[in-house]
């Protein structure tokens, strides 16, 4: 199937044989790019195919957008954690990259062309995305993604049918064992806004909620790079009373003198006197982040700790959030959800509520959930995930605020997970004319089988009957048939691969097929001949 | 130019700035000469390597040259390499710190930014300009580590200029508002009125040895030329900390004189001290001539020694090289080539 990281790092470490005189060096594939082999091509295709079909039952239409967009569109809300894995490039002075996920781009999508049709729009989609990132198994550098968006349906209810159906696709692709955690970004957000944080220490928590949960990083990892990122402040509260309320205005007045005495306008580059001295006015009146980040981990530290199934979490979360005066509206959010799985029929065993679950896209606003196969533990494939952006459509120029929410499969995890059997269908028959002459004759009686209804392949090498016989076998071809005669009058000899010695004369192409299909007379009703 | 024939591994040298001189100095010290008849000739010998062809190329194109596999063996600039090489490519650094050509790659900011002197600045910075939608634009001819350090630092809004040449210049000019680039001293980022972020260095580098992976792995005389050179160029590292000495002590009792010796670590010698008897004209051993070998930074602890053991005199000469049992550079490019 699927060539894996190991065993492709190996490779990779591996030399490239010598290249013998005359012989091309061999070109190799991308690091962190697969190729698929028939059968795992059958599978994703199987795959892609049956999710279509849940989506399609829910009243969704597939929709398709490029490949490249500007860079521009998934900086504008996704942003930091996405920039460094944006395979980005500058192309005519414009810089643009390769899609590193779907929702950006649908809501473009809508934006540009269905802002006028009612809404909801139930829209779904399916490709690949590139994310430049250390390749792993269950991690590749190119993956494909199955993706729905439901535009305008407000939560609770498009929350709860979206999560709904990313459960009944995993049920249609022969997925049974799974867990949903459902998290709601509400609280983290609410939690930062009443702290005050500037956007950079809000960014650095945000991205960093998935690290806090992930128990190969967790807090010592997140305290490390805050360590790193925030070197400790050298200005002191003495220093905000400095520059704070009318005394800013004096010491404005301070340092644009000052900094006109040292001759600094001509060591300023781009920027103006008045620039330096707000930068420097800011920088001096701000509050220390530190403290206030550690704060906000911390309570997403608790949070994290108090998930489990609804009926425990719910009401411990609901302390958590009192004891930080927090507002209880995003669990009540969530219980709502909650209580409509329920209602849906949805085994309450399946759901683990996580309030300190953080998703590394920004754009969310609300509910957020991933499905695991099992009890999320540490470094199990994600099989989807997905949530609430109420603010995405607005911030890519949208009319009005329109409520939505999404989901995304990782096409190549469900590929890893599905039971179901995936298998193409062989040909029927190969086609063998028994002299060049004969081609033109095999073409047209292929022609005819296959508006017979039958899958038949043609032997493109003038193989020996015996060679065909081998290759028939190889590839699961149940009969041979072979065209002798003459172009204008052939005749056609089925043989079953099984019994090749047993094959039949026949002239009759309905006959010939119903021979293969095995529903009719295994001889040519006309000239009941046997040989 | 013509392509090198099966026997010759050709070796690329910076042919300009300033590399040049210093790298067939250190290659004269590692007893590498290279024999230049013409000094505005292109080519050249190694007379210790006759099967070596020296190239003069610029620092760059000896990376691009050698990644190519047009040169099987260069010494260039690590910043020339690091910028330039990307994972499952045919560059093989051989080894890192030659020793010499050392620089850093910095992030520096017009002296006036009072607001800005770390990262953490730069990334307040960046985001306000961001949000303002303003761009904040980096002048580099490094944009690969450059875009990699800030991402590593979780600046994400920035405009790479890539330019060639007065990288200095480039904010009084305007064409960007800050700059990444390579400097030694100093001295050009003052002069140009520009300041270092303190912790805005991207990346040390010095001169370092580097080598094609599959014209390597095909073994050789490439393989057999890189695997000399490492090893010269490791025993002069070597002994380049150490300092030979020789002194002559007057002593009956060679026995006694061994064991105080032992007793002071720092003249024991590396497997006990080693003797030369010096005999009168009646053929008594009335002195001995010791020889060791110390750390550079032991010299003078050593001489004391030496006087206190009644040394009348010390000759102290450098050390060329020392040649372990095994060169730790060469197991090192056999295992990155999977030879063992």
């Amino acid at each position: 199937m699927v060539r894996d990281s190991e065993e492709e790092q190996g490779m990779e470490q591996e030399l490239r044989p010598e290249t013998p005189s005359g012989r091309s060096r061999r070109i190799e594939r991308l690091r962190g790019m697969d190729d698929l082999l028939p059968p795992a091509a059958v599978c994703q295709r199987g795959i892609i195919g049956r999710l279509s079909q849940v989506a399609e039952s829910h009243g969704f239409r597939p929709v398709d957008v490029p490949v490249f967009e500007y860079t521009e569109l998934f900086l504008r809300k996704s942003g930091e954690v996405l920039a460094p894995k944006l395979y980005s490039f500058t192309f005519h002075n414009r810089s643009i990259c390769a899609r590193p996920e779907f929702t950006a781009s649908v809501g473009r999508l809508y934006v540009e062309s269905l802002q006028d049709e009612p809404l909801p729009q139930r829209l779904y989609y399916y490709g690949p995305v590139f994310r430049y990132e250390k390749p792993q198994r269950g991690r590749r550098r190119q993956f494909t993604q199955f993706g729905l968006e439901i535009i305008g349906g407000e939560s609770p209810l498009a929350d709860a049918e979206l999560i709904l159906l990313a459960c009944e696709g995993l049920e249609a692709v022969g997925i049974g064992n799974f867990c949903v955690v459902l998290g709601h970004i509400g609280a983290m957000l609410d939690l930062l806004k009443r702290l005050k944080l500037d956007r950079r220490a809000r960014n650095f928590v945000l991205s960093n909620l998935e690290n806090l949960s992930r128990p190969d990083r967790g807090l010592p990892y997140v305290e490390e790079r805050l360590r790193e990122l925030y070197p400790p402040a050298e200005h002191s509260a003495a220093h905000q009373q400095l520059v704070s309320g009318a005394k800013r205005e004096e010491a404005r007045a301070v340092l644009s003198a000052l900094l006109g005495r040292l001759n600094a306008e001509s060591a300023l580059g781009s920027r103006t006197v008045d620039e330096v001295v707000d930068g420097v006015l800011n920088q001096l009146s701000r509050p220390d982040q530190v403290p206030l980040i550690r704060q906000a981990l911390a309570l997403a530290e608790q949070l994290h700790r108090a998930a489990g199934p609804p009926r425990e979490a719910l009401p411990a979360a609901t302390a958590l959030l009192e004891q930080h005066h927090l507002s209880q509206e995003p669990l009540r959010n969530l219980t709502d959800i909650v209580e409509l799985l329920r209602a849906a029929g949805m085994p309450e065993e399946r759901i683990i509520v996580n309030l300190g679950l953080g998703r590394g896209l920004y754009y969310y606003t609300g509910m957020i959930f991933e499905i695991y196969p099992t009890l999320p533990q540490g470094d199990e494939p994600q099989l989807c995930g997905g949530g609430r952006y109420d603010d995405l459509i607005v911030s890519l120029g949208g009319r009005q605020r329109t409520p939505a929410c999404g989901l995304a499969y990782g096409v190549q995890r469900l590929a890893a997970c599905a039971q179901g059997e995936w298998t193409s269908q062989p040909p029927q028959a190969l086609v063998c004319a028994a002299s060049p002459a004969l081609h033109g004759a095999g073409l047209a009686l292929m022609r005819q089988l296959r508006q017979e209804g039958l899958r038949v392949e043609l032997d493109l090498r003038n193989r020996s009957p015996r060679a065909n016989l081998d290759y028939a076998l190889k590839r699961g071809i149940t009969h041979l048939i072979i065209v002798d005669g003459t172009p204008t009058a052939p005749q056609y000899h089925l043989a079953p691969v099984s019994a090749p010695k047993q094959s039949v004369p026949m002239t009759d192409v309905q006959a010939l097929a119903a021979a293969v299909r095995g529903a009719g007379p295994a001889r040519d009703a006309k000239e009941g001949s046997h040989v | 130019m013509f392509r090198g024939t099966v026997e010759t591994v050709r070796l690329a040298l910076p042919s300009k700035g300033q590399l040049e001189e210093p790298t067939l100095a250190f290659l004269e010290r590692c007893g590498m000469r290279v024999s230049k008849t013409n000094p505005r000739q292109y080519l050249a010998r190694m007379p210790a390597f006759p099967q070596v062809e020296v190239l003069f190329q610029r620092p760059a194109d000896i990376f691009t040259k050698v990644r190519d596999g047009d040169v099987c063996l260069g010494i260039t600039g690590f910043d020339v390499v690091a910028e330039g090489r990307s994972d499952g490519d045919e560059t093989l650094v051989l080894y890192e710190n030659l020793g010499y050509g050392g620089c850093d790659l910095v992030l520096a900011v017009p002296e006036g930014w009072l607001d800005v002197n770390c990262l953490a600045d730069l990334a307040d910075l960046a985001l306000e300009w961001w949000e303002q939608g303003r761009p904040l634009r980096i002048a580099t001819k490094y944009p690969n580590l450059v875009r990699e350090f800030l991402y590593r630092k979780d600046i994400h809004h920035f405009t790479l200029v890539e330019a060639s040449g007065a990288i200095e210049a480039a904010p009084a000019i305007g064409y960007a508002d800050l700059i990444a680039d390579i400097t030694a001293t100093g001295t050009t980022l003052r002069e140009n009125r520009l300041k270092q972020l303190d912790d805005g260095v991207i990346l040390h580098s010095e001169a370092c040895f580097i080598g094609n992976r599959s014209m390597l792995a095909r073994g050789g005389p490439a393989l057999a030329v890189a695997e000399q050179m490492l090893e010269f160029i490791e025993a002069h590292h070597r002994g380049r900390r150490y300092r030979s000495i020789l002194a002559n002590i007057p002593c009956h009792e060679p026995a006694a004189l061994a064991r105080q010796m032992l007793d002071r670590p720092v003249v024991a010698g590396l497997r006990g001290p080693s003797f030369l008897p010096i005999y009168d004209a009646n053929g008594d051993c009335v002195a001995v001539t010791v020889s060791i070998v110390v750390r550079e930074e032991q010299l003078h602890q050593a001489i004391q020694e030496f006087r206190r053991l009644g040394s009348t005199e010390v000759i102290v000469s450098p050390v060329e090289y020392i040649f372990s049992a095994e060169s730790e550079a060469v197991g090192r490019l056999r295992r990155a080539l999977g030879k063992n």
